[in-house]
């Protein structure tokens, strides 16, 4: 079971952390940090994304900045139930999409990206359909100006605006300045057509939707893709929410695969942790 | 997600204490805390108290146990509670102890008074001991009117013991004044009663009916006697009717010799009849036909008689004399015998009477006996009891009667027994955690969000993916670490307030 996998995994990695914190304590400071340590928020299997490097990605993008963290390690769990979903023809197009906004569809469709890109040495190309609040640009660094916009309004060409990250194998196509239509332009052939073309080019096709309840976007794109991860928030989205958003999908006559929790926060401290 | 609908284990549980820590602390913290502030702030209640013993003299009381007047020391004691707790022991309270120096108003008097009755409490410490305790916020007060309070007890309680005993003799003589005029009463209707029926009373019964029987038989022997008379009177008639007054004295003449035959004949006649008469009726038909076969024959001789020419000389009739005589005596008799019969008569119906009128008598008399009797019982018993009253007045009043023993005089109370400080920290402390449970778990059991894989596993209906820890970024954690300095510093805050508190009250002591 997936879950169970899940859980196996979040075991060893406690582990993991634990035996450096112990080897940590040679000298009677280093002992007495990492008792306080163990006190301090956030807890357990939580990362805190301190500073970025000279790419300037944004440091919650934890897949590029500590592959070997616990958090990786979950995006790297995504990875393979994504192909695990379907290992004869695992799904090339995926949406990435949340019920509502500030979920972490954004971050997880990044994360996954790099994923894709530097463990599995694919070719990804990570898709900003968000064309009203998108924010790739902004936590890859790179410019907003163009992007998915002004290809589906006739403005820009398909290959000036895809752009390498700094991240080998992974290439990016921005929102693109705001336009006035966002799913208007969204549900047009064209944007069909784009997405055909680029499967050809590329291995995965990951692409960030606007939140499926407040705007129609998500529903447009939905049966453009093979398959459709909705994001929930942990202990923040309702039930009746999530229920909603998958009505609204299959509506759309498209596909999900499964859900990311995100923001999953590990409440019990280390030290009781471990006597449960 | 309703932890109901899963497995629940206890990591379940803390799981949701942690997460919702905030929840928990705030309502703990603030219970706890004004608790503990509370209780130092609260008022501080002193108690005094006497203990008196009440000894009752066992080895009379049982002659007096069943009698109206004795009454238990516990029944005593609710009544004596009361009235301790009345409007003019807790005036006269208030007095002796000055405790209305400051009061003003009426309405204030009032209250005064009623939160003195609030404060007081009169006790059964087993089932001689009786404890009265007074709660007050002066502990010298406090004393003072728990000693005051005993005074009153034990006065009103000895003036109760005699008065109950007064009034109960009180009450007997009342009734003995009343029995005693029913009794007199009863008596004198019975011997009116007596006095009106002497002869007819049921022992003069037999009396009656042995002389009711005596009239009966004389009257019955009269009735005889004057038939008899009655008979010979008649048969007298006859003779005499038969008889000629004057007779000739001297007849000469031939005498026809069939009228001599005729005559023997006819005497013989009268004589058999004569003879039947004796014992038999005028109805008999002997009787009758002798008489009929002498008037043949009288009849022959006259006219026998009237063939003979005879010369006569007249002169009185011995016979005639002799049986008029007879007649006379007899009228006599029968007119005395008469006279007789009519008294016996008299007396009969008078002496039926009285046999007759007997039952009728013998009810009222059991009526007016009975009556005699009750009064008499009920007067005795009240004579009994007045003495027992007595007894029992005499008994509670002397050494030998109920005692009051003060066991403990009021004593300074040096520490208050109210607010118990540490009783109401601890209350503060179990309520606080379980309204911060409380509060934990409605949040809990009302938020319908998905909080970790098992809940996503149960509530959705496909596989989850991922589950990515929440990524913190600097400010962030900078954020947590401000709200978590802030608690730590109201927590530091409100024991340093419980510090301050009971240095404070320590050195206000």
């Amino acid at each position: 079971m997936n879950e169970d996998r899940i859980s196996e995994i979040l075991k060893k990695a406690r582990q993991k952390e634990e035996r450096p914190a112990k080897g940590a304590a040679s000298s009677r400071l280093a002992a007495l940090k990492a008792f306080f340590a163990q006190f301090k928020t956030p807890s357990g299997l939580s990362y805190i994304a301190e500073k970025k490097d000279d790419t300037g990605i944004d440091p919650r993008v934890v897949a590029y900045y500590a592959p070997n963290s616990p958090v990786s390690e979950q995006y790297r769990i995504l990875r393979t139930h994504l192909f695990a979903s379907k290992p004869e023809a695992p799904p090339k197009t995926v949406i990435l999409t949340s019920s509502q906004a500030g979920e972490g569809k954004t971050l997880t469709a990044i994360n996954l990206a790099v994923t894709l890109a530097r463990d599995s040495h694919k070719n990804v190309l990570l898709i900003d359909a968000d064309l009203r609040k998108g924010q790739i640009n902004k936590i890859m660094n790179l410019p907003l100006e163009v992007g998915l916009a002004g290809v589906l309004s006739g403005n820009s060409e398909i290959d000036g605006v895809i752009q390498k990250s700094r991240i080998s194998g992974l290439s990016v196509i921005a929102s693109g300045t705001k336009p006035s239509n966002p799913a208007e332009l969204l549900g047009q052939a064209k944007m069909k057509e784009l997405l055909n073309y680029l499967k050809g080019s590329y291995d995965h096709l990951i692409l960030d939707v606007p939140p499926l309840i407040s705007v129609t976007d998500g529903q447009v794109l939905a049966p453009l893709a093979e398959g459709i991860i909705l994001v929930i928030k942990a202990e923040s989205t309702r039930l009746e929410v999530i229920q909603h958003a998958q009505f609204l999908i299959q509506q759309a006559k498209g596909k999900v695969i499964g859900y990311v929790l995100s923001n999953v926060e590990y409440h019990i401290p280390e030290y009781i942790h471990k006597y449960l | 997600m309703p932890i109901t609908q899963m497995k629940v284990s206890l990591k379940d549980y803390v799981q949701v204490i942690f997460r919702r820590r905030w929840l928990f602390i705030i309502p703990f913290i603030t219970v706890f805390a004004t608790a503990t502030l509370g209780s130092f702030l609260l008022p501080r209640v002193y108690h005094s108290y006497t203990t008196i013993l009440v000894t009752e003299e066992r080895i009379i009381s049982p002659l007096i146990g069943d009698l109206a007047v004795s009454t238990a020391v516990k029944e005593r004691l609710n009544a004596l509670t009361e009235e301790i707790l009345s409007w003019n022991s807790l005036v006269e309270l208030v007095k002796k102890v000055g405790l209305a120096e400051k009061v003003k108003s009426q309405p204030e008097f009032e209250n005064l008074l009623l939160g003195i009755r609030k404060k007081v409490k009169v006790d059964m410490k087993g089932h001689d001991i009786i404890q009265i305790s007074y709660l007050g916020e002066n502990p010298r007060q406090v004393q003072q009117v728990a000693a005051v309070l005993t005074n009153i007890f034990i006065e009103r309680n000895i003036q109760s013991i005699t008065e109950e005993a007064s009034s109960a003799i009180q009450f007997i003589e009342n009734q003995l004044a009343i029995y005693k005029k029913k009794l007199e009463g009863s008596e004198r209707a019975l011997k009116e009663f007596k006095e009106k029926y002497q002869a007819e009373l049921p022992g003069e019964l037999n009396v009656n009916l042995g002389r009711l029987v005596d009239f009966q038989s004389e009257l019955l022997k009269v009735n005889l006697d004057l038939e008899d008379a009655m008979r010979t009177k008649r048969l007298l008639e006859r003779q005499l009717s038969g008889e000629e007054q004057i007779v000739i004295a001297e007849v000469t003449r031939i005498q026809n010799p069939l009228v001599a035959q005729l005559t023997e004949h006819l005497v013989g006649l009268k004589m058999q009849l004569n003879t039947l008469m004796v014992d038999a009726r005028e109805t008999h038909p002997l009787v009758q036909e002798l008489r009929r076969e002498i008037d043949d024959i009288e009849t022959q001789i006259t006219l026998e008689k009237e063939k003979t020419i005879s010369e006569e000389t007249s002169a009185l009739n011995p016979v005639y004399q002799e049986l008029e005589q007879q007649f006379r005596t007899v009228e006599l008799k029968i007119d005395s015998l008469e006279s007789r019969q009519q008294a016996l008569k008299a007396l009969e119906e008078d002496y039926q009477a009285r046999v007759q009128s007997i039952p009728a008598q013998e009810q009222q008399l059991a009526e007016l006996t009975r009556d005699t009797r009750v009064n008499e019982g009920i007067y005795s018993m009240l004579l009994q009891r007045l003495e027992a009253a007595k007894i029992s007045q005499r008994l509670e009043t002397s050494e030998k009667g109920t005692k009051f023993k003060v066991l403990n005089e009021a004593r300074l109370s040096l520490k208050p027994i109210k607010p118990n400080k540490i009783k109401i920290s601890f209350l503060g402390l179990f309520v606080g955690t379980l309204l911060g449970f409380a509060a934990v778990f409605v949040r809990e059991f009302t938020d319908h969000s998905i909080s970790s894989i098992e809940d996503a596993k149960v509530l959705l209906d496909l596989p989850v993916l991922a589950s990515i820890p929440r990524i913190f970024t600097p400010r962030e954690i900078q954020s947590q670490r401000l709200k978590q300095g802030l608690l730590l510093t109201v927590v530091g805050l409100i024991f340093f307030a419980i510090i301050v508190v009971v240095i404070l009250s320590k050195i206000l002591t």
